[in-house]
């Protein structure tokens, strides 16, 4: 029994290590292109992605911009109103 | 690259450095695009797929978080989606064309025996490019990259075990699948 199982794995092994030879002779590291490399090197350095991103980043503060200038016109409209609706009452009141 | 160098690069690269970017490809570019090579069979779907894995990267790269697992890890899981969205998309498999077979050096051997050993050697990657995605995957890290067991599994996400158990059950099936094509073998 033991030495059948012995048997068994020494032929496993024997099959594994003989397609290890295969796959290492088949199997080589592939150089790409220089032209190909450098080309997309260039594009990575070239993409704007430094503003997006930083443009994404400061979202905060574009709302904060945002918020103040609506809180700033409508402000703005309320003391027009108010000075308008003034200058009617002096008016009725001089008649 | 060493690890905590290329954490801090990672770091850099996740806030828009380009330049930190520029160096995380250089150092990844061969290892990708052997894989894609190997897994398309042609120069061409292999610079094309090289491309847009790593353009992909450079656009998603904010939202990368270091989970333990190696950087290259990350690459090789891009590379995974884009070559079977590439495969879903082609009626058929194309096969390695001679001009584009990776360059092998028989040297003072008859021109007969050569081109015997590289019908050979198209025939395995025919069939390697049939197994699951995963033991392709395996196959590359090992005899390309020539990763150890422990770090084919931390790319993986498996464990030593699982890897080992699963390259032997891989180089059997292709023994078994060679003895079929070839019973004289």
């Amino acid at each position: 029994m033991g030495s059948k199982l012995n048997k068994l794995s020494d032929e496993l092994g024997g099959r594994i290590s003989s397609m290890e030879n295969r796959l290492s002779g088949t199997f080589k590291p592939i150089k790409p292109r220089r032209e190909f490399v450098s080309g997309i090197a260039r594009r990575i350095q070239t993409i704007p992605r430094v503003a997006y991103v930083n443009g994404i980043e400061n979202w905060h503060l574009i709302a904060l911009l945002v918020a103040g200038l609506l809180t700033v016109t409508i402000f703005l409209t309320f003391l027009g109103r108010a000075l308008l609706s003034l200058v009617e009452k002096e008016d009725t009141s001089r008649i | 690259m060493p690890e905590f160098e290329e954490q801090v690069i990672l770091l850099r690269a996740s806030q828009g450095d380009q330049e930190a970017y520029g160096l995380l490809y250089e150092n990844y570019v061969e290892r990708i695009y052997n894989y894609v090579y190997y897994r398309t069979g042609n120069v061409h779907d292999a610079e094309d797929l090289t491309a847009r894995v790593f353009f992909r990267a450079m656009h998603h790269i904010k939202t990368y978080t270091d989970r333990g697992v190696p950087f290259s890890a990350w690459l090789y899981r891009i590379a995974h989606n884009l070559i079977a969205n590439w495969h879903r998309d082609r009626s058929r498999h194309q096969e390695i064309p001679l001009s584009d077979a990776p360059t092998l050096h028989y040297k003072g051997e008859p021109p007969e025996t050569a081109m015997e050993q590289n019908q050979e050697k198209d025939a395995l990657l025919r069939l390697i490019r049939h197994l699951p995605a995963e033991r392709q995957h395996l196959l590359i890290l090992k005899f390309v990259e020539h990763m150890s067991n422990a770090e084919i599994g931390e790319t993986m996400s498996r464990s030593e075990g699982a890897v080992k158990s699963l390259y032997h059950r891989t180089l059997l099936s292709l023994r078994d699948e060679l003895e079929q094509l070839d019973p004289g073998e």
